[in-house]
């Protein structure tokens, strides 16, 4: 009541072995960082994880370790669901209001769940010219909010990584909403794509690799599938995450694009950063802060 | 800033049958706590001493009282025309008998042969083929989108800023014959189509000369489409699949004619008509919108969702066909219910059909 609109909120985001927290404050004057913190699991956290009560456990409690050393706490956190627990399809919209599209994809997407339908959340994002259906099981969610409970999160929501990656570069007035953009984060073994049209989502996709994988050559497998529709090519690549800079140069270079770090605290003041992280380093929480993002917005 | 809402405000989903323990749970607590304020046994003690026609006599005075009861007495009574037609005309399928060795049949010429012919059927009220949408509101969050447009008179401006006038267009019966193009191997998940021309295909493929060869196909097309396929999952479950754009070239095409409200409406009374007649199952028809048209017309859109055979489906479509001077199909969505080796049994349609009419 007397904390003058101060707000806080905390994104997490897991890939792999590795947690990134993201916990953010927002007032009148702005928005900054609370803490950016990464820690190592002993074993990559997947969907089998989820479902394991010990590795669940694991993960909370390094989650509850985070806060308590940073000293924040989870009472309005966002997790990133896994690449694998969630689809994303997009579809044509048609002529009609939002309402209309609406309940459009709601119907094409009881068509594509088939009686599996009842057993999925969905929602949808529309965008001018296509609707994304998005839709995760209520039995993944449930084990969302179990890690939830298990970690004293008070207020838990979930969403895609490219979604909040997405938040990230337009809370740090980035994405100029030029032609068309592509916003790559590039993890160690995995990588989130969106590829945007002025401003607005046109396709996201993922992609996975492993060791024998040459990596620039699957992220640019999945750069052209989303490129398929685009026929003069991305103006700009927009870079974060862990993984090696040089892959995300070596593909927009393929994409005969430049490349700019996507840095999600490029909109904060300077003198509430951290002067030792790089707008590089600060890229690898784009996802996180992207999440927390959302948090502070409501 | 986007969000998805699929926690929707937390709700651990709860197993099928917590919801009715939990009300039986309630009811009998609420019971028995009224059990123990009032004990029944002197309630019931009581009312037998009642005479036993008072009862009743109450409830004649309340029913009457009441205008609800006295319309759910009548409305049985209620004449039905679906019924009546349904006893005039049985719903033959016409398709039935070929159902089994359909999958590429050509369906206009046959269907004209087979399909009763689209004299002037007595066109039903559309309000009796309507039935909920087809949609379950309680899994769906509020839409991250800005405040909805209403519906009635939102329309896409043409990029002139003006609406444009629905054009006599075959593009998306064009679109739907493409089935009778899909190799063997190659299963469709979903193909959609404007009266513009856009169409799309997805789906996935067994090889990759399978697809080829759909792609040959589709080139034979007068149309432009851009093609793209990728591997998705790893080996064992590894599925090849396919996303096709393209666009039929372009004609020039009359304007549709101009209606009065009274024909549109039977025109659309015809549609749902002619979709129950083709052996649709499922039928889900909405109001029309309506989108106003410069000068003084506007632009109506009648939805319809159904499941049929590709035979049955065609049969509708070439009945729109038919009337296509003064109605067009302004979109369709076919998302094919895969089954068997040999592509498709039925597939859910998504048609809207438009009409441009005259105002008053």
């Amino acid at each position: 009541m007397f904390g003058f609109g101060k707000k806080s909120a905390t994104g997490i985001h897991v890939s792999g072995r590795t947690v990134r927290v993201a916990a953010l404050g927002s007032s009148r004057a702005g928005v900054w960082p609370l803490a950016l913190v990464e820690s190592e699991l002993e074993h990559p956290f997947d969907p089998d994880a989820l479902a394991d009560e010990d590795r669940r456990q694991d993960l909370a409690g390094t989650l509850a370790e985070i806060a308590d050393e940073c000293g924040f706490d989870y009472g309005n956190a966002c997790i990133a669901l896994d690449r694998r627990l969630a689809l994303v399809k997009r579809r044509p919209m048609v002529v009609g209001g939002a309402r209309e599209n609406h309940e459009q994809l709601e119907w094409e997407a009881e068509q594509l769940f088939a009686e599996e339908t009842g057993e999925f959340s969905l929602d949808f994002v529309l965008t001018p010219e296509w609707g994304f259906v998005v839709a995760a099981r209520y039995a993944a969610l449930d084990l969302y909010l179990d890690l939830g409970d298990e970690a004293g999160v008070g207020r838990l929501d979930v969403d895609l990584a490219p979604f909040a990656l997405y938040n990230a570069g337009e809370c740090a007035d980035l994405l100029p909403g030029e032609d068309f953009e592509l916003l790559l984060y590039a993890d160690t073994d995995e990588a989130w794509m969106m590829l945007m049209e002025e401003g607005e989502p046109l396709a996201v996709g993922s992609c996975a690799w492993d060791e024998e994988d040459e990596v620039v050559e699957v992220m640019e497998g999945a750069a052209r599938k989303l490129l398929q529709d685009v026929d003069e090519g991305v103006q700009r690549v927009w870079g974060a995450g862990a993984g090696d800079a040089a892959w995300s140069e070596e593909l927009a270079g393929r994409l005969g694009a430049p490349r700019s770090i996507l840095d999600p605290l490029a909109a904060v003041d300077p003198d509430l950063l951290d002067d030792d992280a790089t707008p590089e380093q600060r890229s690898a929480y784009a996802i996180a802060v992207g999440l927390a993002q959302r948090g502070l917005a409501g | 800033m986007i969000r998805v809402e699929l926690l929707h405000g937390h709700g651990r989903q709860w197993p099928p049958w917590a919801g009715p323990a939990a009300f039986a749970l309630v009811v009998c607590g609420g019971l028995y706590g009224l059990n123990w304020l009032f004990p029944f046994g002197q309630l019931i003690g009581g009312s037998a001493d009642e005479p036993a026609g008072r009862g009743r006599a109450q409830e004649a005075q309340v029913a009457a009282a009441d205008p609800w009861a006295a319309d759910e007495q009548e409305a049985p009574a209620a004449a039905d025309p679906w019924a009546a037609d349904a006893q005039e005309t049985p719903a033959a399928d016409p398709w039935a008998a070929d159902e089994g060795e359909q999958t590429a049949a050509a369906w206009p010429a046959d269907a004209q042969q087979a399909a009763p012919a689209a004299t002037t059927p007595a066109a039903p009220p559309v309000q009796q083929a309507v039935q909920p949408p087809p949609v379950q509101p309680q899994i769906v969050a509020p839409a991250p989108v800005p405040a909805p447009t209403p519906v009635a008179t939102y329309a896409p401006p043409a990029p002139d800023g003006a609406r444009q006038v629905p054009r006599r267009s075959a593009a998306c019966q064009w679109a739907v014959r493409i089935n009778e193009r899909v190799p063997r191997g190659v299963r469709l998940v979903s193909l959609t189509c404007s009266a513009a021309g856009d169409y799309g295909l997805e789906g996935t493929s067994a090889s990759e000369q399978s697809l080829r060869s759909f792609r040959d196909q589709l080139q034979k097309l007068p149309s432009e489409v851009s093609l793209s396929s990728w591997q998705e999952g790893r080996a064992p479950a590894k599925v090849l699949r396919f996303a096709f754009q393209g666009r039929f070239e372009e004609a020039p095409a009359r304007e549709l004619a101009t209606l009065s409200s009274d024909q549109a409406d039977r025109l659309f009374g015809k549609v749902a008509h002619w979709a129950d007649e083709s052996g649709l199952d499922g039928l889900s028809i909405k109001k029309p919108i309506a989108m106003p048209l410069p000068p003084a017309r506007t632009h109506q859109r009648q939805k319809l969702w159904g499941t049929g055979s590709y035979q049955q489906i065609g049969a509708f479509l070439h009945k729109l066909q038919q009337v296509e001077e003064i109605a067009a199909l302004g979109e369709v969505v076919l998302m094919p219910v895969q089954g068997g080796e040999h592509g498709w049994v039925e597939a859910r349609l998504y048609a809207a059909v438009d009409v441009v009419v005259g105002m008053p």
